[in-house]
């Protein structure tokens, strides 16, 4: 019994922090830091964009194309990131390219939460042929590949915000309704939703007035978690060409814009994709620490 | 079990019929084929003749089975800016595709389970941390993102590696990195089923029984571990179809991806419609293959998985 003590010890040893995970450790536990990003870098550019940028994000000016941004021995304050190929102030795009990127995710995340939502309440509450259905749907929405219905819709439509917008709401409300089935599922037999029975409530009442504010929580975290999905997603869809068109100053068309200039300027499409990723980079970890308080059921959800 | 497998069979098959079902008519929304097929000067007589041999005249249900019936004998219809057919272009760059891919997920799928073993196992380590924070990083960085700053560090700034396009071995190094980079979720996943396993009862008994520590962790613990990344598997493919797209578009790499790009680019939307089919064919079948390799697997799941 000795070594399994010792082994135990060692173990305990072993776990005491050193200093880089009390540093990380730290991080997660604090998300303000989180939030100020997002509030920097997504959600005061994307409100107040016309007021904060320092250029027009369309208009550029021919003769200062390629400038080098503020900290290049060339560079100057007038474009504090630099311009792109067409001599458009990369400041301003990026701030216009914020304002893209709330207005995509929050439009797709009310879509595509009410979908799932209903669809999940739904299944989990009536189950039988009503679930099968539901079931079903999930497996054909899960066989195509997001991308390549991007695709198709985009050869069907055309490119447009909206079709963006329609592509990533039909690709993301099943996490939703997954979720959701299985809290409703547990929910249904419980004693509240007898004595609301039993006092004479409707089923859309009970639905609604009941299990669904019980589901709060979990919509909440899993809607916070989703909107870093939808801004990789969007930006992806834009830097393939078949999201937000052109010239609309999205993340992923910037991107997509200064792929061909990275021997000469290289900020053109790196400083862009460092904007996707502070933003989803906090979002994912503010997302984490939401689900910490809130509802550490969810856990597992994350990949 | 062969319940299980008739039932998962069906669905499969449900699925399959849902997502032609919706290509076909998606594609008939998307406006008369004539527009495509005649030019200004053919007259009604000429559109008459080619409505009635392609049997646009018929019902939509007939004409989907006729559409059905020639997709499963590889007719995809002609493309419109390809001199190929939209069937012989896609068997043209499938085996590119296929290389891509297979040597990314034959590279990042071992690779990452072994490490999600050894994190588990150094679990609070210096090295589980610094895997659990690339994991973080990596989960919030665009692959296309990732790709462009490869090419700009290894092929611009250091001229090591070529940028794009197919050729020599060195071509393949910067395509399977960005390829193989979104599996490594499989890493967290095998690190958290691993824990599991070394947390329970069996693997204490097998302790104070003086098992030696590799024995524990790869006869036992890993064994009853390894059916998560199993499950996975079909996401990680999902991720190598959409993965494939991004990855051949940025390297010029002239496989099925970069196929439909240019397709779409084209309006091209034959090969759009092939190449979305064979796509949602390949997650259908790994889905199925995953369900029923897991109940294989998991002889519990056998028994009580059977409705999901």
């Amino acid at each position: 019994m000795a070594t399994f003590a010792d082994r135990t010890q060692a173990g305990a040893m072993e776990r005491t922090q050193s200093g880089f995970q009390r540093a990380i450790e730290f991080l997660r536990s604090l998300p303000l830091l989180w939030v100020i990003i997002l509030l920097v870098v997504l959600v005061i550019p994307g409100l107040f964009a016309p007021i904060i940028a320092p250029h027009d994000p369309l208009d550029g000016d021919l003769t200062r194309r390629l400038a080098p941004p503020v900290w290049d021995a060339e560079g100057s304050w007038e474009h504090i990131l630099g311009t792109d190929r067409q001599g458009r102030d990369q400041l301003s795009r990026l701030i216009y390219g914020s304002r893209i990127a709330l207005f995509v995710s929050m439009t797709a995340l009310l879509i595509s939460a009410t979908v799932g939502t209903t669809l999940g309440l739904l299944s989990g509450w009536y189950g039988g042929w009503v679930d099968h259905v539901v079931q079903r749907i999930v497996d054909i929405k899960a066989s195509i590949p997001a991308i390549l219905m991007a695709l198709i819709f985009v050869s069907i439509f055309g490119q447009s915000i909206f079709v963006a917008i329609a592509v990533i709401a039909i690709f993301l409300w099943n996490r939703y309704t997954r979720l959701i089935r299985a809290e409703t599922l547990s929910l249904r037999n419980m004693d509240f939703v007898a004595r609301a029975r039993v006092a004479g409530c409707s089923t859309p009442r009970i639905i609604f007035k009941h299990i669904l504010p019980n589901v709060a929580n979990t919509l909440i975290v899993l809607a916070t978690l989703e909107v870093g999905v939808v801004i990789i997603l969007e930006s992806t869809l834009s830097f393939l060409g078949v999201g937000i068109p052109r010239p609309t100053p999205a993340w992923g068309v910037m991107v997509a814009d200064g792929r061909n200039y990275l021997a000469v300027a290289w900020w053109v499409a790196v400083i862009p994709g460092l904007g996707i990723f502070l933003t989803v980079l906090s979002l994912n970890l503010f997302g984490d620490w939401m689900r910490d308080r809130l509802d550490p059921k969810l856990r597992q959800v994350r990949r | 079990m062969q319940r299980y497998i008739l039932i998962r069979l069906f669905h499969g098959l449900i699925a399959f019929l849902g997502v032609t079902i919706i290509i076909f008519s998606l594609v008939r929304l998307s406006g008369d084929p004539l527009d495509n097929l005649l030019s200004e000067e053919d007259d009604e007589i000429t559109a008459q003749y080619i409505r009635e041999l392609w049997g646009l005249e018929r019902p939509l249900a007939v004409q989907y089975f006729t559409y059905m019936g020639n997709v499963l004998r590889g007719e995809f219809g002609p493309s419109f800016s390809f001199d190929a057919s939209a069937g012989e272009l896609i068997k043209r760059r499938l085996p590119n595709t296929l290389l891509l891919g297979g040597i990314s997920l034959a590279i990042s799928f071992p690779l990452s389970i072994a490490i999600g073993v050894l994190t588990a196992v150094r679990r609070d380590s210096a090295f589980d941390y610094g895997g659990k924070s690339l994991a973080i990083v990596g989960q919030a960085t665009p692959d296309f993102w990732i790709a462009i700053i490869l090419i700009w560090i290894f092929a611009v700034t250091l001229g090591w590696l070529p940028t794009s396009g197919k050729g020599g071995v060195e071509h393949l190094v910067l395509p399977v990195i960005v390829l193989a980079l979104p599996s490594a979720a499989t890493l967290r996943l095998m690190r958290s089923a691993m824990l599991n396993q070394l947390d329970s009862e069996y693997v204490k008994l097998a302790r104070i029984k003086g098992l030696p520590e590799w024995k524990i962790i790869w006869k036992h613990a890993f064994r009853n571990a390894s059916i998560v990344p199993l499950t996975f598997m079909s996401v990680v493919i999902a991720q190598l179809v959409s993965g494939s797209i991004v990855v051949e578009t940025i390297f010029s790499w002239p496989g099925m991806g970069q196929l439909a790009i240019q397709a779409i680019n084209a309006r091209d939307y034959h090969v759009v419609q092939a190449l979305a089919l064979m796509g949602s064919t390949i997650l259908i079948i790994m889905h199925l293959v995953t369900d029923i390799a897991y109940v294989y697997a998991d002889p519990r799941i056998r028994f009580t998985r059977i409705n999901r």
